[in-house]
Parts: C-alpha cells; structure tokens; sequence
C-alpha cells in the first residue's frame, strides 16, 4: 500500500496547512503535525491486519503528552482539564502513537500489553497497602492505575504481612512473597477502532471538530484554540466536578443528589424541571446505595504459597462489574484512574462484619460495621439472653437475702419519696391501676372480689379468681358490642 | 357444671361462640348473667368462711384449689 496517499478531503489539507502556520507560536498546538501523524497512522492501520488491537501503551503517552501540553498553555494542571480533553483529542493522539511504533517493529497486538486497559478496580485493598507488585515491578496505588494500567485478570500483588486473601486470580504469579493477590475485574476501557474504517472516519471526525471551532471563532488565533478548549472544558468540568469531589477521602460536602435537590428547590414548585431533578436525585442515591461489586475473602495461608489457593472461578467481582447499566456510574465513581489520584468509592465504606460496600451514612459515627449488622448482633445478643440476670436462681437468692437485710432502709426510703413527691405517686398509681385493669390481672380481680366480700385479696380462691376473670371479659364483650 | 374450672371453660365457650357470631349477645348475656349469680354465691360461702375464720371448704372451689389454694398468682396479665 502506498503510505503516501492522503485519506482526508481536500478541504482538510488546506484547514491543516493554514492552522500548520501556529506551529511556531510558543502557545500554539501544532496540530499540522498531529494531522500528518493522522494520515500516516491511518494508512499504516490500513496496511495492516485490521484486526490487530491499537496499543495500550499509547494511552500513556497520551495522558502524559496532553498532561504537559495543557500546563503549557494554560499555565496550571487543573484535572478537570486533563479529563475533559481527554476525549476529544484521543483519536488523533493515539493515531500518532501508531507510526513510529509500525516503524519500531512492534506488532499492534503485542501481548500482554495489547489487553484492555482497565480504568476502574473493584477490588478493596486494604488501607495500609502502599505498594503493589505488577509484572515484576513495584507501584504505588496510583502509579498502577495511572501508568501501569494492567489488563483483566492480571495479578497485583499486595503485600501486606498478617492479612488474608481478597480475590485471586485465576493464574499463579511465581513470586515468593505476595500474600495479597487483588483481582482486577473492572470495565474494559473501550476500544473504538478496530478496524481502518473506524479510525478514518473517527480522525476524520475530530479534525472537523478541531478545525471548525478555530475557524468558527478566530482562524489561525491561539486564542480561539483556548476559546473551543475552555468551552468544551467547561462542559465537562460541570459534568465531572462533583464527581471527582466526592471521590475525594476527606469529602463532606454535598453530594451530586444533594445539588439536585437544592436546584429542584429553587424551581418552580410543581414544575418539569423540578420533578426531573428530583426524579434524578433519587436515581443518584440508589445508585450510590446500591450493591457493589465486592471480592472475596479467604483465609490466609501461611505457607505462602499461591498453589494452595487453586483455581477460584468464582470471582464473584467480575461479572457484577461487567454487567448492568451500573457499569458506567461504577467507572465514574471508582477513581483509581490516575487524574483523580484517589482510591475507593466516593463516599462508600466496607462493613467489616457484612463485606459490602455501603454509603457513610449507613454506619454509625466512624464505626467500621454497618447499622444493620449492629443490629443484627444486639438482636442475638438479646435473644441469647433467655434468663435474664436477675430470674437465675443464684441471683434470686442473692436478692432476697439482700432485701431481708435492708428491708427496713428500703420502706423508709419509699416512704420518704411518697411523702416528697405526692403527684407523682398518684401517677404511677393511676397508670398501673388502668393497665391492671385492661389485662384483667390476677391483683385487678383480686382486689374487685376481695371489696365486694370483705376480706383481704390473698384469701380469695384461685379458681374463682379466674371464673370472675372469664365473666368480666364475656361482659365486656357484651357491653363494648351491643348495638 | 360443678366447679369453678368448668364454669370458667364454658365462659370461655360462650366467648369464642360470641366472638364467632354462633350466639346472640343476649343469649350470652343471658349465660353471662347466670354465671354472675353462681360466683355471687360462691363468694357468699368464701364469706362465710372468712367470718368464722375457716379454712373454706367449698365443693365448687375445691377440685381446683390443691396446691395452690389461697395462693395469688402475682400480676399475671391476661388478654
């Protein structure tokens, strides 16, 4: 295939010739270039096998050179930034990767960096990890997820001594020491050109974009590469903002539904919007509330050895991951990415006792088990309590031992409390007498017959005691439903 | 019905059928009325053993009363 050949339109060539002449302004792009790595990497592309995967390590560079090209010209490395024009210049970055790695001999699909990256983890790893062991080498969190971007299903090791095991995967590392091995079962980072076609029209695409916002605004100015930069910024900063906040550890501000509800607030009451808002908020909140993608845990075996551990198919973080339209939120919300520089999910804590992943206010105060577990613990704790403290036998005895020999301090002291508080005396009174009389006790019958016969209550016979009982209710009955 | 334990199940009796709509209330007041009259003169025996200060040796109360004769039973509620 003649490499020579152009693949963009007249019209682009001459767009890219005239925005080739800010190549030299010291705040200019240079897109001419970038646009002739296009043409080449798409031809390259072309000539050969369609099917290959475009490189991973090209994302690296990407981040990095677009990192570097925005403090340049803005003069700050705001993330947002890094984030938001991420997406719209990706095609053409990429693309410019392609050649010099044709010329370099690189197969596209080199194994195993042509799997797809990762950019989020499902996997807890412990707080007090600090680095982790991939491909031999040894990463701080945010440098694996940044830099190292390993595939599905690679190991990462954790080194963590006294611990056990979250997930495994399904393949032994042949390292000596690892006793955390941290499955990464997170959303394969899309691929949108696998084939020439794709590619072409995508650059194509981007070109049109990049070119038509220069145009549109100020040809040939830097200031309208920074107009058509902050305005597509913008967008995306309002959009990633909140969620990047909250994704930080020592977030405690409002969350995106708290933002929805306060602009609902300030609508009409009543009104489309507002309910759109609300309805919005509330899917937020379930979403956040939602069950995640948790690893499982296995006990720790001290041998060390990856071998014992076997094949473990049932992961059950992939599938839960890989599924369900939560799939992009979790993207979202998992910031290991290495923009945000942040682990774990916004706002989210593991129950210690339950291992699921369950939002801040689910936990009382900083404890580490959720309100229903602790629940549920005080609930078995109680019912295990059958015989209370005071009706086992040794503590009856213990009583009333102890009230025979202060009886006497005992009576006084009511006495005295009768005397102090009258009111409340005849209160508590009042109250057990209706409650005595409500349930029929055995003291309310008691004391009914012993009036009406004149002797004291302790004489009255039991059976009769529970025939007048019967009687009163049958009454009662009778009387509470006669028409 | 000579005891007390039988006159309390057929009050109970008498209940559950009001309850369930198989009497009238005023067959059951009538029942009602008829137990009232048969406790009444159980307590004027249980009286009169009081004021000769006797032990009560009442038929009606008797069959029910071993073990426990005399005995409240403290603050057991009944619905």
């Amino acid at each position: 295939m003649d490499t020579k050949q152009t693949v963009l339109t007249d019209e682009q060539r001459t767009e890219i010739f005239e925005l080739h002449f800010s190549h030299d302004h010291p705040d200019g792009v240079d897109i001419g270039r970038v646009i002739e790595d296009t043409e080449r990497a798409v031809i390259a592309k072309l000539g050969g096998m369609t099917a290959n995967e475009w490189l991973t390590e090209a994302k690296d560079a990407i981040t990095m050179w677009h990192y570097t090209s925005i403090a340049q010209h803005e003069g700050h490395t705001d993330e947002a930034d890094v984030q938001a024009h991420w997406h719209a210049v990706e095609a053409i970055l990429r693309a410019r990767i392609l050649p010099t790695a044709s010329e370099a001999g690189t197969p596209y699909a080199a194994a195993p960096s042509a799997q797809p990256a990762v950019n989020g983890y499902t996997c807890t790893v412990p707080d007090d990890c600090e680095t982790l062991h991939w491909r031999g080498q040894i990463l701080s969190m945010n440098e694996l997820a940044s830099v190292a971007q390993p595939g599905v299903g690679e190991e990462i090791h954790v080194h963590i001594e006294g611990q056990d095991v979250l997930t495994l995967p399904l393949a032994s590392s042949g390292m000596d020491a690892p006793r955390f091995v941290v499955h990464v079962p997170a959303q394969v980072q899309p691929d949108h050109f696998h084939g020439a076609t794709e590619m072409v029209q995508a650059a194509a695409e981007c070109l049109d974009t990049l070119t038509s916002n220069l145009n549109d605004r100020h040809p040939l100015r830097i200031r309208a590469q920074r107009d058509a930069k902050s305005h597509v910024a913008n967008l995306y900063e309002i959009a990633a903002a909140p969620v990047a906040a909250q994704a930080q550890p020592d977030y405690h501000g409002a969350t995106v539904a708290d933002r929805l509800d306060a602009m609902a607030d300030d609508c009409a009451p009543g009104s489309q919007r507002a309910a759109d808002l609300r309805a919005a908020a509330t899917v937020w909140r379930k979403h956040l509330a939602g069950p995640a993608a948790q690893p499982k845990r296995r006990p720790y075996n001290a041998s060390g050895s990856l071998s014992e551990y076997g094949i473990f198919p049932e992961c059950d973080a992939a599938p839960r991951c890989r599924s369900g339209a939560g799939r992009q939120l979790q993207a979202r919300l998992i910031c290991l990415s290495g923009v945000c520089g942040q682990s774990g999910e916004a706002g989210m804590k593991t129950c210690r006792i339950c291992n699921e992943l369950k939002p801040a206010d689910a936990y009382r105060g900083t404890r580490s088990a959720c309100r229903e577990c602790e629940s549920a613990r005080r609930r078995e704790w109680y019912a295990a309590q059958a015989v209370k403290p005071h009706q086992r036998p040794e503590m009856k005895a213990y009583y009333r031992q102890w009230y025979a020999a202060n009886s006497e301090s005992v009576k006084a002291r009511a006495v005295e409390w009768t005397k102090a508080n009258p009111d409340k005396r005849n209160a508590i009174c009042k109250e057990n007498m209706r409650r005595q009389r409500e349930k029929l006790t055995d003291a309310y019958v008691r004391r009914m017959l012993a009036q009406s016969i004149g002797i004291r209550s302790a004489h009255i016979p039991q059976p009769l005691v529970e025939a007048q009982r019967e009687l009163l209710k049958l009454k009662r009955y009778i009387r509470e439903n006669s028409v | 019905m000579k005891t007390a334990s039988e006159l309390r199940a057929e009050l109970a009796s008498v209940f559950a059928k009001l309850k369930a709509g198989e009497i009238k209330h005023n067959e059951a007041s009538e029942l009602a009325n008829l137990a009232g009259k048969m406790i009444a003169s159980a307590k004027v025996q249980v009286e009169y053993y009081a004021l000769r200060k006797e032990s009560p040796d009442i038929a009606f109360l008797k069959d029910d009363e071993q073990g426990r004769a005399n005995t409240p039973s403290h603050h057991q509620g009944h619905a």
